[in-house]
């Protein structure tokens, strides 16, 4: 991890070298945060699995497996959690198929939050989801 | 830092049974690719998969285990699955993926269901 800080005394923004390798330090990250933030179980196990298929396509498809930053902002706002995932690779090519064992990445990140956004930029993709959680109880962490 | 993934494997009345655990994501998913591959090569096209331990799938793993599935039927075996836990079911269920596995609640359910 290159950067952890705190963004306006709220969220959490890291950023994190675009390798395979890290995908489960970005779930060990992200699963901390939501932990202080006392999300239930489910809707970490939810978040976790929305985060790694979003990293999982930055790396696939932003860089082509090639050398570049993923830049991950988490923020809890009252029961919603909203996290984007950006990089500065090759951009979201809607059209581009995935490898014959992929394609349902995005139906699963769809099928899991309220809302996402997909932003194609200059130099890069941004998505940002937004999911409604459940607050765990205080005796159960 | 790693994802504790593993693959444990017994055979029991000519099926192989392999139980995953730890987190499957797109790192390890190759893993399990090269070994189904190695198997389904030597001719065994029976598996149960058992989740029980599985805290994690990737939409790509579930797609080498779609593909899998295609090929092993080809040759009238099957994959069936076992002890998913709810997450993990629902996940399935999102994308059709119950619809063409058979999904049992216990590793013995599935080996049964093969004779």
């Amino acid at each position: 991890m290159k950067e952890g800080e705190k963004v306006q005394g709220e969220g959490i923004k890291i950023i994190v070298p675009s390798a395979l390798k890290n995908l489960s330090l970005i779930r060990a990250l992200v699963k901390t945060y939501l932990i202080a933030e006392s999300v239930s179980k489910k809707d970490i196990l939810r978040l976790l699995t929305v985060i790694d298929e979003l990293a999982t396509n930055a790396i696939e498809h932003g860089y082509n497996y090639r050398n570049g930053e993923i830049s991950i902002f988490m923020i809890k706002e009252g029961t919603t959690v909203r996290i984007t995932v950006e990089d500065f690779g090759a951009g979201f090519d809607k059209q581009k198929k995935s490898k014959v064992e992929g394609g349902m990445g995005l139906s699963i990140v769809r099928g899991l939050v309220d809302n996402l956004e997909i932003e194609t930029k200059k130099v890069g993709t941004k998505f940002e989801i937004l999911k409604e959680v459940k607050e765990e109880k205080k005796d159960e962490l | 830092m790693n994802s504790n993934f593993e693959l444990i494997e017994k055979d029991v009345n000519g099926i192989k049974v392999i139980k995953i655990t730890g987190e499957l994501d797109a790192m390890v998913a190759p893993k399990l690719k090269e070994r189904l591959a190695k198997l389904v090569e030597n001719e065994t096209y029976n598996f149960v998969i058992n989740c029980e331990e599985l805290s994690h799938i990737n939409s790509l793993a579930m797609g080498i285990l779609r593909g899998k599935l295609r090929e092993v039927k080809g040759h009238d075996g099957d994959i069936k699955l076992s002890n998913l836990n709810e997450h993990i079911k629902t996940i399935f269920e999102m994308v059709g993926l119950d619809e063409i596995f058979e999904i049992c609640a216990t590793e013995e359910e599935a080996i049964a269901k093969f004779n």
